[in-house]
């Protein structure tokens, strides 16, 4: 009891006995503008554990230096350190021993672009003592870069040149070696099926519209399906769940059969919108199935609980079923009721793949240097935070 | 009345959606061409009425121009440009200038994908080198950490640099045990709640047995007690179900021992199926051993994923069979029988006038 | 001509792409009203797209309405559900525009609460689409009984991982040693090492995919001439 007394005596009068130092108002890096940081050193009486819990610190701001002072932060000094905001100060170990609070300029709108000043006075209270630091003023301005994002774009630039760099390669030397895919040679198979069976294909591009990357790729299938779809003579449905998508299909079903040399067997219908209900559509297209019994079921894009009535569906009518999807959870479904099934990037690949491009298998070969890039990083990663190294995770952490 | 009547208009749809099992039928096609025509009147109206009203007109009238007064009225007129090239396709001379509006959406779409991508790989890639750290581990570093920090102030002094950056170590330990040990208290507050569910489910169902057995079995009462059973064993399902969720996400009892294993086989996994999807390698001699063992992992991911979502598909279908069952009775005028048997007779009859016309073709 | 088939769009796409791209990197104010307003112009040309939905639907149930095509009776039933719940959505609007109506405004609801189409919404659709959705309470048993049949290890493989993991979730499961610990090892080991990789080559192949857009490499979705 006495010696409790005692720290509590001692604490109190080491707080007396302190100030403020290097008490600063920083523009908060990298935001929209309308916030500051409001940043000290830790006193000495922070030093024990029991002396930290102590003190409360109040933090004040104001417009000018005269204004009124309002209080935005009272927190105990166990809490809000620099260390916690990375996305604003970095890794440092140093930063540790700042406080740091983030404040709005006061008269800040949201969506302003002017820039703000703000004044800032902290006050550290123990029960018995307060001590109150001079007031330090800074400017919250809107910024056009953020370094917290570096690492983000340094990747995507990299990835971008390498692209680049493979594609000018294969536009030299058109040999390229990608590995087989089954599902994708199946599909040749398929739609030769249908017309010796005399029964139609239908083709499904997904459930998202046409900003998706996942309706990007299955369109671009779209279009090689169709190549080979007008050499064969086959009739391919495409019910559609977007406007945008049917529309877009239409354009490219056309231009497969222009390039296959039969622009007159195009049939501008063949894509046609159904409607943009989930299970509406599901019904619909289910429908289809019953009635025409394709011979070859071809469900590309992105997928959500549906997969499996379209797959389950298309499965009982003796089709041939190729999926195609980058939506990680329904892949098992497809898997489970479909003959062959393209797994998340595979479906990217596709259509470079079907169309035998250089210039478009020469950007294919870009995703295996990014794989390489992402093993190599895990592997880095794990050795050194098996040894408690954290910087590497630190460089590629994104905000 | 008009309750009633809901309630036919739902049971009739139900089994109309439900005859798709048999085989396509006149129902289900009523049902499809009234779901599609449905939802495209739905939508339609809300785009008039919704959208273009409240958007377009409020900008293009000037009294009710909210947006005049701030200057960005023109910043109707991109997307109207960009919509009425869509309207071109009905124009089939013109149809080829939608293509910039679809260029619009197309690079909007992978703009905006990249970062957002990139964002979500990091977010998988990180936890894998910062496995879940069990209670017991974590407490055990932090309270070494925390008598260093308390040995090095006393031998220090409580100022010094090596006492705080000590105790901020400490303090972070600290962090991660109470973390570990907020995982370890879902798990067992998890547990008790599906306790509790459980004990009520059973006590549910064992009034609304009672209740049956003493009573007319078909009165409202009956029906109320076994709903409400019902209810408490789903509940209770969903509770157990949440009590595994979360034990999955603290620590892994058999292996805590050696968590350290955990690690390598998420390490082998992650490596062996990006491996598999390599596009440039020929999966030949050991390359085909490696990516053999991704194929491995991918029908284990395949299967657990299907098996978790059995029981949430079943419950699904079971709560629309409860709503047909709920419909069985003299308060709604035999909705669900009456339904059913006509729908039977119909197909019954034109089973055999199909058959006749085939015999007779 | 030429020109404005091609080459004006895919510099639509690589201005648009690029900038929505540049967007993620600038925390400036207006770099987030521009991706506002961009957003804000999907919606509405996403409704100025159903437009076009809706003509491709009308027309091709009133051509096989008008031809007699076999069916064509369903293709009236369509035709019929959309002319009246359109009408009834108008009416109520209309209505309720009259009944609210100011000096500044006009408020209007399609499907607000209380009208008709909040009672096609419950009534109708409601039970409908709840009906399709169950039905994946069967197909999840048939989907995994036709890949049962398939005799290949991985099918197996595929199986067992299934079954344990089910076993896991069920009150039953919770009685059999060690199938609770193997069902949330499953779920939490090898699962998120699969899902981890496929994620990254997810990732890393729309990066490239939207890539090759912006550059103009991947076109195929401009059609031909």
């Amino acid at each position: 009891m006495i010696r409790v007394a005692a720290i509590f005596l001692l604490t109190a009068a080491a707080l007396r006995a302190q100030s403020f130092e290097k008490l600063e108002v920083l523009d908060a890096p990298g935001d929209a503008g309308g916030a500051a940081w409001v940043i000290w050193k830790r006193l000495p009486a922070e030093s024990d554990e029991e002396g930290a819990k102590r003190i409360t610190y109040v933090v004040s701001v104001a417009k000018d230096a005269t204004g009124d002072f309002e209080e935005v932060a009272r927190f105990p000094a166990t809490a809000k350190f620099m260390s916690d905001n990375t996305e604003a100060f970095g890794w440092s170990k140093k930063t540790a021993d700042w406080h740091a609070v983030k404040v709005d300029a006061p008269g800040y709108e949201d969506g302003s672009a002017a820039n703000f000043p703000v004044y800032a006075k902290v006050v550290a209270l123990s029960a018995e003592s307060e001590i109150a630091s001079g007031t330090a003023s800074g400017i919250a301005r809107p910024n056009w870069l953020t370094a917290s994002k570096f690492n983000v774009f340094v990747f995507i630039a990299l990835l971008g040149g390498v692209m680049m760099f493979l594609i000018a390669r294969a536009r030299r030397n058109s040999e390229i070696f990608v590995r087989r895919i089954p599902g994708l040679d199946a599909m040749e198979e398929a739609i030769g099926r249908a017309t010796e069976m005399g029964k139609p294909i239908l083709f499904l591009n997904g459930l998202n519209d046409m900003s998706s990357i996942s309706t990007i790729a299955s369109t671009a299938i779209l279009g090689q399906v169709a190549k080979r779809v007008a050499t064969y003579d086959t009739q391919i449905l495409v019910p559609c769940f977007d406007p945008v998508v049917m529309a877009v299909s239409q354009e490219v079903m056309r231009e497969g059969f222009i390039s296959a040399g039969r622009p007159d067997s195009y049939r501008p219908d063949s894509a046609f919108f159904v409607t943009s209900d989930q299970f509406g559509y599901v019904a619909a297209v289910d429908g289809i199935m019953m009635r025409e019994k394709p011979a070859a079921c071809f469900y590309m894009g992105y997928y959500y609980a549906e997969s499996l009535l379209l797959a389950e569906t298309g499965g009982t009518t003796g089709a041939i079923q190729i999926a195609g999807t980058d939506s990680v959870t329904q892949l098992p479904f497809f898997i489970a009721s479909c003959d062959y099934t393209l797994l998340g990037e595979e479906l990217y690949a596709a259509s470079a793949y079907l169309s035998r491009e250089p210039i478009q298998l020469g950007s294919l070969i870009a995703q295996d240097w990014g794989k390489l890039f992402v093993l190599a990083a895990i592997v880095i990663g794990t050795v050194l935070a098996l040894f408690h190294v954290q910087t590497f995770v630190h460089m590629v952490a994104t905000y | 009345m008009m309750a009633i009547l809901g309630v036919w208009v739902a049971v009739g749809l139900t089994l109309f959606m439900f005859s798709f099992l048999y085989k396509d039928n006149p129902f289900y096609k009523v049902g499809e061409n009234l779901y599609v025509g449905i939802t495209i009147g739905y939508s339609l109206v809300k785009l008039i009425f919704e959208t273009w009203i409240p958007n377009v007109w409020r900008v293009v009238h000037p009294e009710a121009g909210v947006w005049f007064e701030n200057h960005e009225w023109w910043l109707i007129l991109p997307p109207l440009f960009l919509g009425s090239l869509i309207l071109t396709r009905f124009v089939p001379k013109y149809a080829w200038l939608s293509r910039w509006t679809f260029a619009f959406v197309v690079g909007y779409g992978s703009g905006l994908a990249i970062p957002a991508v990139q964002k979500q790989a990091e977010a998988t890639a990180h936890p894998l080198v910062t496995h879940i750290e069990s209670f017991d581990s974590a407490d055990k570093a932090a309270t070494e950490a925390e008598k260093k920090a308390t040995d090095l102030a006393a031998s220090k002094g409580a100022g010094s640099d090596e006492a705080i950056k000590a105790r901020i170590d400490a303090d972070e330990y600290r962090e991660r045990a109470n973390a570990a040990k907020a995982r370890k208290d879902a798990v067992s507050a998890a547990g008790a709640r599906a306790d509790k569910a459980r004990a009520a489910a059973n006590d549910a169902r064992k009034q609304a047995d009672e209740m049956a057995k003493k009573g007319p079995a078909d009165s409202e009462e009956v029906h109320a007690a076994q709903k409400k059973a019902t209810l408490a064993e789903r509940a209770a399902i969903g509770a157990e179900m949440a009590t595994w969720t979360a034990y999955s996400k603290s620590e892994y009892s058999v292996l805590t021992a050696w968590g350290d294993f955990t690690t390598i086989v998420l390490f082998i996994g992650v490596f062996s199926v990006l491996f598999y999807f390599f596009f440039s390698i020929e999966h030949k001699g050991p390359v085909k051993v490696f990516s053999r063992l991704g194929i491995i992992f991918l029908m284990i991911y395949f299967g657990a994923s299907y098996g978790y979502t059995v029981m949430g598909r079943l419950s699904l279908l079971y709560g629309r069979l409860v709503i047909l069952r709920d419909a069985c009775y003299p308060s709604v005028g035999f909705a669900t029988p009456v339904l059913l048997v006509a729908m039977i007779t119909v197909l019954v009859v034109l089973h055999f006038q199909n058959k006749d016309k085939e015999e007779n073709a | 001509m030429l020109h404005l088939k091609r080459t004006v769009p895919l510099a639509i796409a690589f201005l648009s792409g690029i900038l929505l791209l540049i967007q993620y990197f600038v925390p400036h104010p207006w770099s987030a009203k521009f991706l506002q307003y961009t957003s804000d112009w999907q919606v509405t040309l996403a409704y100025a797209a159903l437009l076009l939905g809706v003509g491709s639907l009308v027309q091709s149930h009133v051509t096989k309405a008008r031809r007699k095509a076999p069916g064509w009776g369903f293709s009236a039933v369509a035709l019929a559900a959309f002319g009246i719940t359109v009408a009834m959505g108008m009416w109520w609007s209309v209505h309720t525009a009259w009944q609210s109506r100011t000096d500044a405004s006009i408020v209007t609801t399609g499907s607000g609460e209380g009208s008709p189409l909040s009672w096609v919404y419950n009534s109708l659709l409601f039970p409908m689409g709840g009906a399709m959705f169950s039905i994946l309470g069967f197909f999840i048993a048939s989907a995994a009984f036709r890949a049962f049949r398939v005799k290949s290890p991985e099918a197996t493989l595929l199986l067992l991982s299934a079954i344990v993991v089910m076993l896991g979730q069920v009150p039953l499961g919770a009685h059999l040693p060690g199938i609770p610990q193997l069902s949330a090892w499953l779920l939490s080991v090898p699962t998120t090492a699969a899902k981890r990789a496929i994620g990254f080559g997810v990732a890393l192949g729309s990066i490239a995919t939207a890539l090759r857009v912006i550059f103009g490499i991947e076109r195929a979705y401009l059609g031909g001439e």
